[in-house]
């Protein structure tokens, strides 16, 4: 088999692969770790190599369960935006920590929280500038389903910049 | 300005295309943005950051096993063969060799006597005869000394 499949078609998916990795594991080293194990499997299936005509799905797809297996949150409900979660009590930090890389890192902290399989929908479209079908095909779901979750992970961030503008004034 | 708003307002919505969604983000990570529009440079900078993460660590590929090819496994195997086959046989030529070398100089040696007595008289017996041929006693090779 042409190993120019691997190396043209999915070693290029590598960085995608791995922002996807590290927004659902939160860890550099394990979304390391966990792209290399996908790219190994996929390595290690030469007779798949000719087969797959959507690569970018697949590996997102591959990467989504590892990574989910990982963390062992195969449960997506598992992650939700915990109640102590209160951007209210950190009014006070908005106030004080003007910089832009702060307040970015509390929008950052924020995204974090959501519901993995918002967070994922979320990042392939706002990040990877994917459309509602290829995010479907990756995640195996409705591009009703994608809509609806990219929805609701936009509005919790509208909320937040809503409740941020309120405390500020 | 209307135009960004009502993007945004569809955005928000998920009524908007990707380019249009690149219109925003490039609008957005203006610093010369309206004070009232100014919390969603947060969003952009989020974005510009987090798509430029990538792996550092790259692809590590297994180390390759060594393949024996076909060929180069029955090649393997004859040399095998070979190797073996000439030791047996030089081996064996060296064998039949040797034994043909004492089978022809091999004579069994006569039956002999283990008397010590008749040793001592049949040496006797020969010192005399050597003795006789030479001319000369033991005697006489005494009184030259």
């Amino acid at each position: 088999m042409n190993s120019d499949v691997f190396q043209k078609k999915i070693l290029p998916l590598a960085d995608k692969l791995f922002r996807l990795a590290l927004s659902i594991t939160g860890n550099k080293q394990d979304a390391e770790d966990v792209v290399q194990d996908v790219l190994l499997k996929i390595w290690n299936k030469r007779e798949i190599w000719g087969k797959v005509d959507n690569w970018e799905g697949y590996c997102i797809r591959s990467t989504r369960n590892v990574a989910l297996d990982k963390m062992e949150l195969k449960d997506n409900q598992q992650l939700s935006i915990p109640e102590h979660f209160d951007i209210k009590e950190s009014k006070a930090d908005i106030q004080s920590q003007l910089e832009a890389e702060e307040r970015m890192s509390l929008l950052e902290q924020y995204i974090e929280q959501l519901p993995e399989k918002q967070r994922t929908v979320f990042l392939l479209r706002e990040i990877e500038e994917m459309n509602y079908k290829d995010i479907a095909l990756a995640l195996n779901i409705t591009q009703e389903q994608v809509k609806v979750n990219l929805f609701r992970a936009r509005q919790k961030v509208k909320e937040y910049f809503e409740n941020k503008k309120s405390w500020i004034e | 300005m209307d135009r960004i708003k009502d993007l945004l307002e569809r955005y928000w919505q998920c009524e908007t295309s990707i380019e249009e969604e690149k219109e925003l983000q490039s609008f957005f990570l203006d610093k010369n943005i309206p004070e009232d529009l100014s919390s969603y440079h947060e969003l952009a900078s989020w974005k510009k950051k987090t798509s430029t993460e990538k792996l550092e660590k790259r692809f590590q590929f297994p180390k390759k096993k060594i393949e024996f090819y076909p060929l180069l496994r029955a090649v393997a195997v004859v040399l095998l063969f070979l190797t073996f086959g000439i030791g047996f046989y030089t081996r064996y030529e060296q064998e039949k060799k040797i034994d043909l070398i004492f089978s022809e100089s091999f004579t069994e040696m006569p039956e002999t006597t283990k008397d010590p007595e008749e040793i001592v008289a049949k040496a006797s017996a020969l010192l005399l005869l050597i003795e006789e041929q030479n001319g000369l006693k033991a005697d006489s090779l005494e009184t030259q000394e």
